[in-house]
């Protein structure tokens, strides 16, 4: 993600999405390739075109395997449900001497590839109670 | 307007940081970032945040003849309010004049001022966050450190920003420059043509650079250069490795304007572990200035020039 012109932050506060929790898909596999990098395998919907004739032509794999370098291994394995997203950030950071917004920018535009190929989700932080308590009474 | 200058070691906490971009220095807390930024010179702004929301705006213009500063100001508080912005009062800080108001939950608050030596009108905007009152000390502690800087003897102008501080001389244009996690490039070049100038900063460096810097270096001479020098110097505990290049082949350019040169210079800063690189290519004749004499600096302890 590009700072620039425009830093792609939107309505310029971005505190729900540093308090989400990145959560792993539980249906993937996941295959460890050496000590520092895995393989994520992730089952796929069949598509309802595929089906005779289409099949007989067009191969389908029930399985996608994602391979992750080893940074993206880190992040994959920071993901763990427990961390938000600015935890997750924060290990960055101090992992690899960036400024948070450096690493705010690298992190999010991961997950959000991670997010794409159907391996990761993303659960937004409830509302803090006091704040819950504030909208009811208004 | 007060003499221009920046803060000096005591003046400001040391751990604020001054950002030095299109002639203006502000200095802000050492968590805010510059999140967006302008090119032009004559009107832009850039926007700085820390790691939850949009903290504050410098906003620049140049103007021919001075404004009524205290009608303009006093117009848009009118429309501000008009705009549904709550709670519009007035504020000042001389020579700022402000307006504070509230949108929604937070507070905003907005001051402007007419600098006769570089004839701009500057506007700070300071956004707190929600249900946070704003602090008119803090403001005024900003402004107060809000300046124009003048150009150095020689016709340079200081840029300060993502770790960086270069200088180029203010004749150049700038052309563009390229923020992306662990890597910042920005170029000028010679508003003729004849001479280009980049200042590079990369992070990670353990997770890329597998080969000296010196090699390093060499790989990034442009194609039809012929590499004429590799140099190294020790300068305040950096390694700087430097490099001179010449095109090949002249083409009709070189022949009128002196034969194009690569120079380039690149350390890794044992304060940051960042890979630092700043070059240019200028037609170079003999005897003649290049008009390109330029300078990065990562740290207190290294200033190259080339």
């Amino acid at each position: 993600m590009k700072r620039g012109e425009s830093a792609g932050l939107g309505s310029g506060d971005w505190r729900a999405m540093l308090a989400a929790y990145p959560v792993r898909n539980v249906a993937v596999e996941v295959r460890e390739k050496s000590e520092n990098t895995v393989t994520v395998v992730v089952k796929t919907q069949k598509p309802n075109y595929m089906m005779p004739p289409i099949s007989w032509f067009v191969p389908y794999n029930p399985e996608r395997e994602i391979d992750l370098d080893a940074m993206g291994t880190r992040l994959w394995r920071w993901c763990d449900g427990q961390r938000t997203v600015e935890d997750v950030i924060d290990l960055f950071k101090d992992t690899y001497d960036l400024s948070f917004h450096e690493a705010r920018a690298a992190v999010v535009d991961y997950l959000r590839k991670l997010i794409q190929r159907g391996i990761l989700a993303v659960i937004m932080a409830p509302e803090r109670p006091e704040n819950q308590a504030e909208t009811n009474a208004k | 307007m007060k003499p221009p200058h920046l803060p000096r070691p005591g003046q400001v906490s040391p751990a604020w940081q001054t950002w030095v971009w299109q002639g203006l220095s502000v200095t802000l807390p050492p968590d805010w970032e510059m999140l967006q930024f302008a090119r032009n010179p004559e009107v832009g702004r850039c926007v700085f945040g820390d790691r939850y929301q949009y903290r504050f705006e410098l906003n620049w213009k140049r103007v021919q003849a001075p404004p009524d500063m205290e009608r303009m100001v006093g117009d848009y508080r009118a429309k501000l309010s008009e705009d549904g912005l709550r709670d519009v009062r007035p504020l000042g800080h001389s020579p700022w004049l402000g307006t504070c108001g509230q949108d929604g939950e937070r507070d905003i608050c907005r001051y402007g001022m007419y600098s006769a030596e570089s004839r701009q009108i500057l506007e700070a905007v300071f956004l707190w966050p929600p249900g946070e009152e704003s602090k008119p000390s803090f403001e005024g502690r900003v402004l107060d450190m809000l300046r124009v800087l003048p150009l150095s003897k020689d016709g340079r102008q200081r840029w300060q920003a993502f770790g960086m501080t270069w200088h180029v001389p203010a004749t150049t244009v700038f052309a563009s420059c390229a923020v992306e996690p662990a890597q910042v490039e920005a170029v000028f070049a010679l508003r003729n043509n004849r001479g280009e100038a980049t200042f590079a900063r990369r992070g990670m460096v353990s997770e890329w650079l597998t080969t000296p810097v010196s090699e390093w270096l060499v790989q990034t001479i442009p194609a039809g250069y012929a590499q004429e020098s590799v140099t190294h110097a020790g300068q305040s505990g950096h390694d700087v490795c430097s490099l001179v290049a010449r095109r090949e082949r002249s083409v009709l350019k070189d022949w009128l304007y002196g034969r194009r040169q690569y120079e380039a210079s690149a350390w890794i800063c044992p304060g940051d572990r960042r890979l630092y690189c700043v070059s240019r290519w200028t037609h170079q004749q003999r005897g003649q200035a290049t008009g390109l004499d330029i300078a990065l600096s990562c740290c207190s302890g290294l200033e190259v020039l080339l």
